[in-house]
């Protein structure tokens, strides 16, 4: 207990006060309404402003005289509050508050989750900090709120994560939600300490998301960062966490040792196959064979390692009546599993206050930087990719040079050589010889004003800004590999410094009037929002470097290459938002908003979007008394949204652009534009029922909806004469349908004195159809557009829906391999004609799911998160390049070894005479249907007893392991969890495909959360 | 109840004073202009024109594919097992609708950009700056509709599928094909406005005078047109390269002999246009066609271009090439990044020979091709061929000199010819290796492969425009 001048003050009125007032200690014991001691309870005699905090055991002491008013709170119950008269011992047992009296934040305002009509998931911080923290914000949402579904972009660490909430809500124009943090739109969210989160609130309905209008079209996640509380003296909270990082275990394949491979070489040589015949394991001698298969070199740890993964984070939060704050600064640190690259770091720091500056003024300021870098290794199908030459290189190679008797040849410097293997190329080396880095530091600040003009009447006016600094460095030292590849002789090495400053300021003001007549209550506000996001980018690149340890552009000899640039887009906003409800039973809301932006054509500058929902708060009717439900609220929304997100800066406007060539400026189109061009449109309708029953024991909702987005911002591709320079001209053409289910379910299975036992799930399905595409002559309803990599997108179907010829296995009699053709015939002949879509078979999954199960007795607590996902479909190009006897130059597959030998062979691989057995079909296609265990977090809580003793207030250790274990039983490939198939290329939709991306990780750390 | 009245008036002017905000919805792109503001002076006409250069340099066309696709698909090239096997269903001639070379995006690109400049060229005052500025327009226009016309169309059957002559500003223009005589016809006739309005200096990176005729012989000669294709030739001023110079035109540090190349600043501009033959190192060369045994053995001691031409360079692992270096890099390069040569006096003579063949002139046809040969052998005495043997010489030297630069399948169409690859001969310098794959050995000339097909993606958007016979 800190002796305060307060403490000393109040002492000494007590001495000399004692013949004046009849003082004394009011003590007692506070607990929940089960026993269960509530530690850290406030206890505040609101008389004197006299505030203590309930001890590890409940109890308390606090000075109050009789006609005092001593209140009792707790988070996440109802407060109390006690008028003292003669007894001065007071126990009290604090009730929760429900689910249904949960404070939601919706953006611009909170309400509690009884007053809420609209379909809205919440997810609280203790969820987000418990998986490694150097995990993105976005990809920590998996499995935590039903109908949001997210797969990660890759496992690079800090890499983010695609989410989608109720399907894919567009073609062309992105489908990611808005992310708002305190106000201000965020894109990044990797630059965003989870520490700092006090909650997120997913807006997943028209009637929740609509007060964003036209940004909103994919839902919208609202994060608040945490505030001080009033009157709570300082707690300082640390964190620290070391731990180890490693891949998740591969599905269904093994490559080959030394001696299989040569083994395989000399197998197929044999048999005539000409490619092996080039090969070491047909052309070595007997002793030159034995020693390259006695070789045996594992490439995965040459290149691969253990990372480790740092937290250290502290806050100190507190407050007085008239200022509360929250202040934190953390580190986070993940090496990632490529050896030679540092992985990713970031470096946050957060300060926010609230000032009751005047009685009826009330001021918060929110203020952090993020500064976050990541060495980056080449992430592309190649060679230069550190996992693509983990797997694929032939393992009787060595990193560095060796002699026949396996010891290192050094060159004159006495240093070791690369071994430049394939068609001269050494991993190794260019991890060392050409890195690349990225940085970015963010400034998230917002200052907010509350002023409350009459008891009825507030006014809250909001500043906020996002300010990113990115930047990018990449750099082939003069003398490695790939300046010999690509660089200029006379001018060797070269360096790109590339980077942008991206600002986003906002400003919204709501006036909000609030007013209950009778059991009519309502309230009626305005708003006024502007947004201003500005962009300047630059590029800098130069040749003819002197030295590999020198990378600034000062020290080339030739600029090569510089620009810059500028984009900027505006919107401008006003609404209005109704809120009824009749005694808390019956409610009702409405929202109606404009929204006017820059990147709009200049004939449709302006839309219009609206929202209506209503619900009965069931359990509050009298006909309700008696049974089961604590609270039932059924609701129903309809609205519509937009997604500007598509359109480019200056999308909608003619353009002659300006170049280089030889050295001069030239001038030509780069488009005609489309004056009507506006947003898409998005037309929700939602139906929920939410429901606590048992005494609190059991809580959940179920949510039915369907999304029909029109206007859908598609490319008309225009014939090539007309000499359009892109080929197309973006027009709102498409329609597109989701529909779906979702089911949150939280339910305390034992509740005891010692044991807690809590299960909570969340299910949520999508079905979508494409509807209608780009009209023609020949397709009303829209041609099918090819968008890549197999995945072709055609009304009627699915989204990204494959289409690809079907594979039908081997012949016994031959070893051929065989497709069906389109008509369902089998043939030996492979052509793109025969190609069929295969419905319902798209990278999106169907359904997914997360669930979770905590458990605490006496000290411990053990927390298990499953997440899965079914439905999804994905090709593993991976698993064809390892058994496609084309590539018998690199490292294969055992399972290459089942090649059909002999006539009656069934369930073999193709004779590898047969070349276009490896062609793009169904044979590569898999389920990616799969159950990971997300995060497993056993831990134990000191007890008070010992910790107390040196000051502390509480002590926890624990292990937090993520993605432990994985269950996928029709994949064969690195993770079935497949986002970008590989790094440098974006082809069609995500999940698509996967060739030696940078595979999900897992990891372990030990941490230690300490608490004064 | 004043305080709030008074907070409420504070607020409300504060809130009206966003209103301003409203002009911020006008943004207007900061690195471009609005067409109805450019066109305006020489110097927009200037970058307009450069920009019609810059657009024949992309990679399916210039840049790239149209120097190496009419290569790959006949007999001057064999595909190497060591490299990316890049093309490789060009070189089996598997190509189809669906995976078709579209480089009709690219050329009607340029060619709307020549027809903005011919369209507005009213902005200019009259005089010798206007004229170049629309004689290069109509030029440019003219190559890239006859480059369309020998990719997709058979050139020397008249009433065969033609490719749309564009000479409208429309994005959203449709038409279906004309008559290969038709898009022949309007051709010749906007080289013949461009011959007088362009100047005849002796810039080798732009269209002249002399890039003009040197195109109309070109263009005559594949019509049949023989007296033209000769008057056409005939005014052409650019002298053959000299033997010594010769080597250094491909390394880009001479012009000698070019008349029109696509000239890039190799550093800056980095169009790899050599990558499509191969990608190299210092310790050697990883090759995706090479010459094929064939031809590389066809080259005499005493022929300048066995060395300007072909080297015996080797891979990673010791196999030796004839690799093609014509387009290897700047002197003291590897990158591939050289000019694109378009136009050259030697294609001039050996059109003037080949016409003059046909009109029956021998002897004038033997001394237009001696012209080229005494400035290739060393040393040279004619072969004084006549008849059957003269028009073979001639094939033979248009075979070697136009090698690699975008003319091959087209010359063998004009002469009637199919494909034959070797059954026995690979891709080592020596002839040992992986020969043509089975069905990659010959192609007839009657064959519906020897005209590429039109993408499916363009009939796709417009149903009418009619494919390739048999696609």
């Amino acid at each position: 207990m800190k002796i305060t001048n307060y403490t000393i003050l109040l002492v000494t009125f007590l001495l000399s006060s004692t013949v004046l007032i009849a003082q004394n200690n009011v003590s007692g014991l506070v607990t929940s309404e089960e026993g269960i001691p509530l530690s850290g309870a406030t206890i505040l005699n609101t008389s004197t402003n006299d505030a203590v905090v309930a001890d590890f055991d409940g109890n308390y002491t606090i000075s109050a005289s009789s006609g005092d008013v001593v209140s009792y709170s707790y988070v996440g119950y109802e407060s109390q509050e006690v008028k003292i008269g003669s007894n001065f011992s007071i126990d009290i047992q604090l009730v929760s508050s429900t689910e249904l009296d949960e404070v939601v934040v919706l953006g611009f305002e909170k309400k509690t989750r009884s007053e809420i009509t609209a379909a809205v998931s919440t997810i609280n911080t203790q969820e987000l900090t418990n998986l490694n923290t150097s995990t993105s914000i976005s990809n920590m949402l998996q499995g935590k709120a039903a109908g949001v579904q997210v797969v990660a972009t890759n496992g690079k660490p800090g890499s983010g994560a695609y989410v989608r909430i109720r399907g894919i809500g567009s073609i062309t124009a992105g489908s990611a939600p808005l992310f708002i943090i305190d106000g201000v739109q965020a894109p990044g969210t990797q630059n965003l300490n989870p520490f700092d989160i006090e909650s997120v609130s997913v807006l997943k309905d028209a009637a929740s998301s609509a007060i964003y209008g036209s940004r909103a079209a994919n839902g919208v996640i609202i994060i608040t960062t945490k505030r001080g509380k009033k009157n709570k003296r300082a707690t300082v909270e640390f964190t620290s966490r070391f731990g180890y990082t490693s891949q998740t275990e591969e599905h269904g394949f093994r490559m080959m040792t030394s001696s299989e491979k040569l083994q395989y070489e000399r197998e197929l040589g044999l048999l005539g196959y000409v490619p092996a015949q080039a090969q070491l394991g047909y052309t070595s001698s007997l002793n030159e064979y034995n020693r390259l298969a006695a070789i045996n070199f594992n490439w995965k740890d040459a290149l691969l390692r253990d990372g480790e993964v740092v937290t250290n984070q502290i806050s100190v939060t507190g407050g007085e009546e008239n200022f509360q704050y929250y202040l934190s600064v953390s580190e986070d640190r993940n090496e990632g599993i490529i050896d030679q690259v540092t992985g990713f770091q970031r470096q946050s720091a957060r300060l926010n206050v609230d000032y009751q500056a005047k009685d009826w003024l009330n001021i918060g300021v929110n203020v952090s930087v993020a500064d976050t870098k990541s060495d980056e290794p080449r992430d592309r199908y190649n060679l230069q990719s550190p996992i693509y030459a983990a797997y694929t290189t032939l393992p009787y190679e060595t990193e560095y040079v060796r002699d026949n008797n396996g010891d290192l040849v050094l060159d004159e410097n006495g240093q070791k050589q690369y071994n430049f293997v394939g068609f001269g190329w050494s991993i190794t080396e260019a991890l060392a010889n050409n890195p690349e880095f990225e940085g970015n530091t963010t400034l998230l600040a917002n200052i907010n004003l509350e002023s409350t003009i009459t008891d009825k009447l507030t006014n809250t006016t909001n500043f906020g800004i996002n300010n990113q600094k990115f930047r990018r460095e990449y750099y082939y030292k003069p003398g490695s590999r790939l300046d010999d590849f690509v660089g200029d002789a006379n001018a060797p090495g070269g360096k790109t410094d590339n980077g942008s400053f991206f600002t986003d300021y906002n400003i919204s003001n709501v006036l909000k009037y609030k007013n209950s007549i009778g059991d009519h209550n309502f309230s009626v506000s305005g708003l006024f929002e502007f947004n201003k996001i500005s962009s300047r980018t630059y590029s800098l690149e130069s040749i003819g470097f002197a030295s590999g340890d020198l990378s600034v552009q000062s020290v080339a000899a030739e600029a090569t290459d510089a620009s810059t640039d500028l984009f900027e887009r505006t919107l401008l906003s006003y609404g209005g938002f109704l809120d009824y409800n009749f005694d808390g039973k019956y409610l009702f809301t409405s929202s109606l908003r404009y929204d006017q932006a820059s990147v709009f054509g200049k004939e449709n500058r302006g839309g219009t979007f609206w929202s209506t929902s209503a619900a009965w708060n069931i359990a509050r009717e009298d006909f309700m008394q008696g049974l089961p439900f604590d609270d039932l609220k059924l609701r129903a929304s309809a609205g519509v949204s937009g997604n500007q997100a598509g359109i480019g800066y200056y999308e909608s406007l003619a353009v002659i652009g300006f170049g280089s060539f030889n050295s001069q400026s030239t001038a030509a189109p780069t488009d005609n534009g489309n004056p009507k061009l506006k947003f898409e449109e998005n037309y929700t309708y939602d139906i929920g029922l939410e429901f606590t029953m048992f005494n609190d024991r059991l809580r959940g909702a179920i949510d039915y909806y369907k999304k029909v987005t029109s206007d859908l911002l598609l490319d008309r591709p225009l014939l090539s004469l007309g000499g359009e320079p892109d080929g197309s001209i973006l027009s709102n053409v498409g329609e597109m349908v989701n529909k779906g289910v979702e089911i949150e379910l939280d339910y305390d299975v034992l509740r005891s004195d010692d044991l807690y036992v809590n299960v909570s799930a969340t299910f949520g399905t999508v079905d979508n159809e494409v509807t209608k595409l780009v009209p023609s002559a020949s397709y009303p309803e829209g041609a099918e557009i090819d968008w890549g990599s197999g995945v072709y997108i055609k009304p009627g179907e699915e989204y990204a829906t494959f289409k690809l010829v079907r594979w039908a296995g081997v012949n016994p009699a031959n070893g051929q391999p065989l497709w069906y053709d389109k008509d369902g015939n089998i043939t030996a002949t492979y052509s793109t004609d025969d190609e069929v879509y295969l419905s319902g078979k798209s990278p999106l999954a169907d359904m997914d799911g997360g669930l979770n199960l905590f458990a605490s007795y006496k000290g411990f607590d053990l927390s298990a998160d499953f997440y899965g996902k079914a439905g999804g479909y994905s090709i593993s190009y991976n698993t064809r390049d390892i058994l496609d006897p084309a590539n018998i130059s690199d490292n294969m597959a055992v399972e290459a070894f089942n090649y059909w030998k002999r006539p009656g062979d069934v369930n073999v691989q193709p004779s590898a005479q047969y070349t276009d057995a490896s062609e793009t079909s169904t044979r590569y296609l898999y389920k990616t249907d799969y159950i990971r265990l997300r995060n497993l977090n056993f831990g134990y809580t000191i007890p008070s007893s010992i910790v107390e003793s040196s000051g502390l207030e509480n002590v926890r250790v624990y292990l937090t392991g993520q993605n432990l274990w994985t269950y996928a039983p029709h994949y064969v490939g690195l993770d079935p969890e497949v986002g970008v198939g590989v790094g440098e290329s974006s082809d069609g939709e995500f999940g698509t495909f996967s060739i030696f991306g940078i595979p999900i990780l897992k990891s372990l750390q030990f941490g230690i959360d300490i608490k004064f | 109840m004043k305080k709030s009245i008074y907070l409420f008036g504070i607020l409300f002017s504060i809130a009206f004073s966003f209103t301003s905000c409203e002009d911020e919805l006008d943004q207007l792109p900061n690195n471009a202009f609005a067409p109805e503001s450019f066109y305006k002076t020489s110097q927009d006409f200037e970058f307009a024109t450069r920009a019609l250069y810059s657009g024949l340099f992309s990679g399916s066309y210039y840049g790239g594919s149209f120097l190496s696709r009419p290569d790959i698909v006949t007999d001057n090239v064999i595909v190497a097992q060591e490299g990316r096997k890049s093309n490789l269903s060009f070189y089996e001639w598997r190509y189809k609708a669906n995976s078709a070379w579209n480089m009709m995006g690219s050329a009607y690109v340029v060619i709307n950009r020549a027809n903005q400049i011919i369209d507005k060229a009213g902005n200019l005052p009259d005089g010798d700056a206007k004229n170049n500025f629309l004689g290069e327009a109509h030029a440019v226009r003219a190559l890239a509709h006859f480059d369309l016309l020998r990719v997709y169309s058979k050139v020397s059957d008249g009433s065969s599928l033609g490719m749309p002559y564009v000479t409208v500003l429309d994005p959203t223009y449709e038409a279906p094909r004309p008559t290969v005589a038709e898009t022949l016809s309007s051709i010749i006739s906007d080289l013949n406005d461009a011959e007088p309005l362009i100047g005849s200096g002796d810039t080798k990176s732009r269209f002249t005078k002399d890039g003009v005729n040197a195109l109309l012989s070109r263009v005559h000669l594949y019509n049949k047109d023989y007296a033209a294709a000769i008057a056409a030739a005939n005014k052409v001023t650019t002298e053959i390269a000299s033997r010594a110079t010769f080597p250094q035109v491909w390394t880009d540090s001479s012009a000698d002999g070019v008349i029109l190349k696509l000239d890039q600043n190799a550093s800056i501009d980095d169009i790899g246009v050599g990558i499509e033959w191969s990608q190299s190192s210092s310790s050697g060369i990883i090759p995706e066609y090479v010459w094929s045994y064939e031809f590389a053995s066809s080259l005499s001691a005493s022929d300048i271009r066995l060395t300007a031409y072909n080297d015996n360079i080797p891979d990673s692992k010791g196999n030796l090439y004839n690799a093609i270096i014509k387009m290897y890099g700047e002197a003291g390069q590897q990158n591939g990044s050289v000019d694109a040569k378009v136009l050259r006096a030697a294609e001039v003579a050996l059109n003037k020979a080949e016409a003059m063949y046909f009109t029956g002139d021998e002897a004038g046809a033997l001394a237009e091709l001696d012209k080229l040969r005494v400035k290739r052998y060393d040393p040279f005495t004619s072969g004084g061929e006549t008849g059957q043997a003269l028009i073979e010489a001639i094939q033979y030297e248009r075979r070697v000199e136009l090698a690699a630069e975008g003319h091959r399948l087209f010359d063998l169409r004009r002469w009637g010819l199919g494909v034959s690859r070797s059954e026995t001969e690979g891709e080592f310098f020596d002839g040992t290796g992986t020969p043509a794959i089975q069905t990659a050995r010959s192609l007839s000339a009657g064959d519906y492969r020897m005209v590429f097909p039109i993408p499916q993606s363009e009939i796709n958007i417009y149903t009418s425009f009619q494919q390739n016979p048999d696609y």
